[in-house]
């Protein structure tokens, strides 16, 4: 238990690092982690060592444990058992006297119990793992410096930005004015504020809140979200966007992944925005060539009623099943395994069956029943191909007399021999060497498919005589 | 009743087990376990199927222990056109002394103490379906008539488990209301000596009765009341759920090659069949041990394989042996 609670320790410190590295969970350092971890191991293993202490066993487990060790049929447990059994009957009487005695036989011999052996295998898999777990935790970056979130730098200050040398090259660029601001701030309180700030040149502290909304970050450096955090100098008050230093690439909020929470809410903003009755948006009213789009809520109902009504069943079917087997009060014997219910069928069948089956093997194809089989030899056809009408064309046969003809008799020619050259196919210019060798390979694989058909044991010579 | 006269019973219990296998050994060579198998069958109030190959004993066996207890006896030989009112009884037309004609029930052959069902899966599942009634409920019913069986009643069957053209395999109702299926073997070679010399021999063995119905039937009783405790009834129930594959206490194997496993039949076996071994041990309860002994025997029959199992030709023996294995006295 103790080892098991280790190795949970070093997956949840490991796991809490990987979140740490990847998402900027905040976690404590790793000293006061690995602190309570010991703490828990320490305590339970006390618990455990003191419950082991103070639990003795029944008499009920010492009678059984006795029984198994001498094995004299369960005989000190069942007097025991039937010594506390109001039905007094004459065998359990006796039966107790039985284990009574059995006692005293056994009372000066030692049971050996059982040792408790170290599950090694078991122990030396868990610390494995654990050690691995605890040494890719200290692999990852130290929690030191913190997650990027948690400890960010401080804002430059326009004392700051003002000590920073200058590029020379770079004019100062405004940043235009947002066409659209969805913001729920007035844009120009926007501005004032910004203003305000640069003219009190305060630090532009980021806040702690870890998501906030954003807007265009117009002078509103104080509501930047995680993603305008990055140009959160570009305010009016704070001049240009080349001025500010560079931050952290650690603390530059990547796209690639974004948390958990932020995704949720943008999908959750975006659902919002989007008419809830509506199935099809039909693009704008001024009659754009926009293509209607189908909107999540209808693609999720379109989704529902798509889905396979078969796998719906089937499920349902599984849903009943497991609740009548709880109802019926545990796991009741699958019937779908049941083998098919075998032939009755009276009668000489070619195959042999399987072993066991004992139906004598599979029974020929079942005939048909219907009134065609009734009728043997007269097959009766279950529709006519043709036509109703009697069509455009007719087939007249006409008997007519045979007549001898006039004509001029074949004359006939004698038979010559071929003077032409020879078919290419009958020369036999092939040479020496390849006709020898196509002969040797026929006879080598003549002699070894006589070797092939020689039974286990007889020479391949014998095989080759009685070919 | 106290402990001395538990003690009387259980010792005349042992001595009417040992003359009764005595007498079945005078004609039936060898096979000790097998007859013990069987007596304990009959006082258990249970019914056998012996399989074995042609030329075993098996109707052998069960003619003997017939004619060694004054019991009625009926040999059925089952054929694939016998039919159910052959083996039951049927009403046949009568005529009257005084003229006219009426409808009399002639009884069948079932209706009898000991039953020689000889070559049972030769017969149609329907003439098979017969016994059904019989077995369990101890009564046949004819029409509108319920006829009660007489006491002691038991059915020894025998299959030939080779033959299978033109038999019919058990169905497997059938095949759970017998309370044990036992293996018919080949004798060993100082057997073979044994049943050459009996029975080439110009003087043949004889059988006498050595116990009535009254006798068996007290003898049942006492089986009855042969006490088991709470661990050894958990232990038979526990050994039945092992080799049903939906249970927690079955093993793999059982999970892979069974389809479907004992039924709470089998756990009464396994009790009625312990408590006879218990007795004819000198005991007075039964154990954990006398579960595992006849766990095979009563077991094996109840099973069936799932395609896996046929497809590896798994033995329902392996899959019991498995069952109990994976079982633990201890609660």
């Amino acid at each position: 238990m103790a080892l098991g609670l280790v190795f949970t320790t070093a997956a949840a410190y490991l796991g809490l690092r990987v979140a740490h590295a990847l998402a900027g969970v905040a976690v404590p350092s790793g000293r006061l982690v690995a602190t309570l971890a010991l703490m828990g191991v320490a305590f339970l293993l006390l618990y455990a060592l003191a419950n082991a202490v103070r639990r003795r066993p029944t008499w009920m487990e010492a009678a059984q444990r006795l029984d198994l060790e001498a094995g004299r049929h369960n005989r000190v447990a069942i007097a025991l058992a039937l010594l506390h059994d109001p039905d007094e009957r004459p065998f359990a009487a006796a039966a107790i006297c039985d284990g009574i005695d059995q006692l005293r036989r056994i009372a000066h011999e030692r049971p050996a119990l059982d040792a408790w052996t170290v599950p090694w295998r078991r122990f030396v898999g868990l610390a494995s793992a654990a050690s691995v777990l605890v040494v890719l935790g200290l692999l990852l970056p130290p929690l030191g410096h913190g997650p990027p979130m948690m400890h960010r730098p401080e804002a430059p200050t326009v004392a700051d930005l003002a000590a920073t040398p200058r590029p020379t090259a770079a004019p100062p660029v405004r940043m235009p004015e947002p066409v659209v601001a969805p913001a729920s701030r007035p844009q120009g309180a926007s501005r004032e504020s910004g203003r305000a700030a640069g003219r009190k040149a305060q630090p532009l502290r980021v806040p702690d809140r870890p998501a906030l909304a954003g807007n265009s970050g117009r002078g509103a450096a104080a509501e930047a979200s995680d993603v305008d955090y990055a140009a959160g100098g570009q305010g009016e008050s704070t001049g240009s966007p080349s001025e500010s230093p560079r931050p952290d690439r650690s603390i530059r909020p990547t796209k690639r992944s974004p948390s958990r929470q932020s995704r949720i809410a943008d999908r959750r903003r975006s659902e919002e925005t989007q008419p809830d009755d509506s199935t099809v948006s039909r693009g704008g009213a001024g009659g754009g060539t926009m293509l209607p789009v189908v909107n999540t809520w209808s693609r999720r109902a379109e989704t529902t009623e798509n889905q396979p009504t078969e796998d719906r069943d089937a499920d349902e079917d599984i849903e009943d099943e497991n609740e009548a087997n709880r109802q019926r009060g545990g796991v009741q014997p699958t019937l779908k395994d049941r083998n098919e219910a075998p032939s009755r069928e009276l009668g000489i069948s070619g195959d042999q069956g399987p072993p066991g089956a004992g139906r004598g093997g599979p029974t020929p194809p079942k005939k048909s029943r219907g009134t065609a089989s009734l009728v043997l030899g007269v097959p009766v056809p279950d529709f006519v191909k043709g036509r109703l009408g009697p069509g455009t064309t007719k087939v007249t046969h006409e008997r007519i007399r045979p007549a001898p003809m006039e004509g001029t008799p074949a004359t006939g020619s004698p038979a010559t021999p071929p003077s032409g050259p020879e078919a290419p196919a009958h020369r036999r210019d092939v040479p020496a060497p390849v006709a020898r060798l196509v002969r040797d390979y026929l006879i080598a694989l003549h002699s070894a498919d006589a070797v092939a058909r020689t039974p286990a044991g007889a020479p391949a010579s014998q095989a080759t005589a009685a070919r | 009743m106290t402990a001395a006269e538990a003690e009387r019973q259980a010792e005349r219990f042992r001595e009417v087990f040992a003359r009764l296998r005595a007498e079945v050994h005078k004609v039936f060579v060898g096979h000790d376990e097998l007859v013990g198998h069987v007596l304990s069958v009959l006082l258990s109030d249970g019914h056998v199927l012996l399989e074995g190959v042609p030329g075993l004993g098996k109707t052998l066996l069960a003619r003997t222990l017939a004619s060694a207890l004054r019991l009625s006896f009926s040999r059925i030989q089952f054929t694939p056109d016998l039919m159910p009112a052959d083996i039951v009884g049927t009403m046949m037309l009568h005529e009257k002394e005084g003229g006219g004609h009426e409808l009399r029930f002639a009884e069948g052959p079932l209706i009898a103490n000991f039953i020689l069902a000889d070559e049972i899966n030769r017969a149609t599942p329907k003439t098979q379906s017969a016994l059904l009634e019989s077995m369990q409920e101890r009564q046949v019913s004819v029409a509108r008539r319920t006829i009660r069986l007489p006491e002691p009643f038991i059915v020894v069957a025998t299959q030939n488990p080779i033959e299978q053209e033109g038999t019919y395999p058990l169905p497997e109702a059938q095949l759970d209301r017998f309370l044990v299926k036992l293996l018919v073997g080949y004798p060993t070679e100082r057997e073979y000596h044994d049943i050459l010399q009996r029975t080439t021999d110009v003087h043949t063995p004889s059988v006498e009765p050595v116990s009535s119905a009254e006798e068996i039937l007290a003898m049942r009783r006492v089986v009855r009341s042969v006490p088991v405790t709470e661990q050894v009834r958990a232990y038979a129930i526990r050994i039945v759920m092992a080799t049903q594959p939906g249970s927690p206490y079955a093993p793999a194997a059982v999970r892979r090659a069974v389809a479907l496993g004992a039924s709470p039949r089998g756990a009464q076996g396994l009790l009625l069949m312990g408590k006879v071994r218990a007795l004819c041990d000198g005991r007075f309860a039964v154990s954990c041990r006398d579960i595992r002994d006849v766990a095979l025997p009563v077991l094996r029959h109840r099973l069936l394989l799932s395609f896996e199992g046929q497809s590896e030709r798994a033995n329902p023996d392996d899959l019991v042996r498995a069952a109990v294995e994976s079982v633990s006295e201890l609660t």
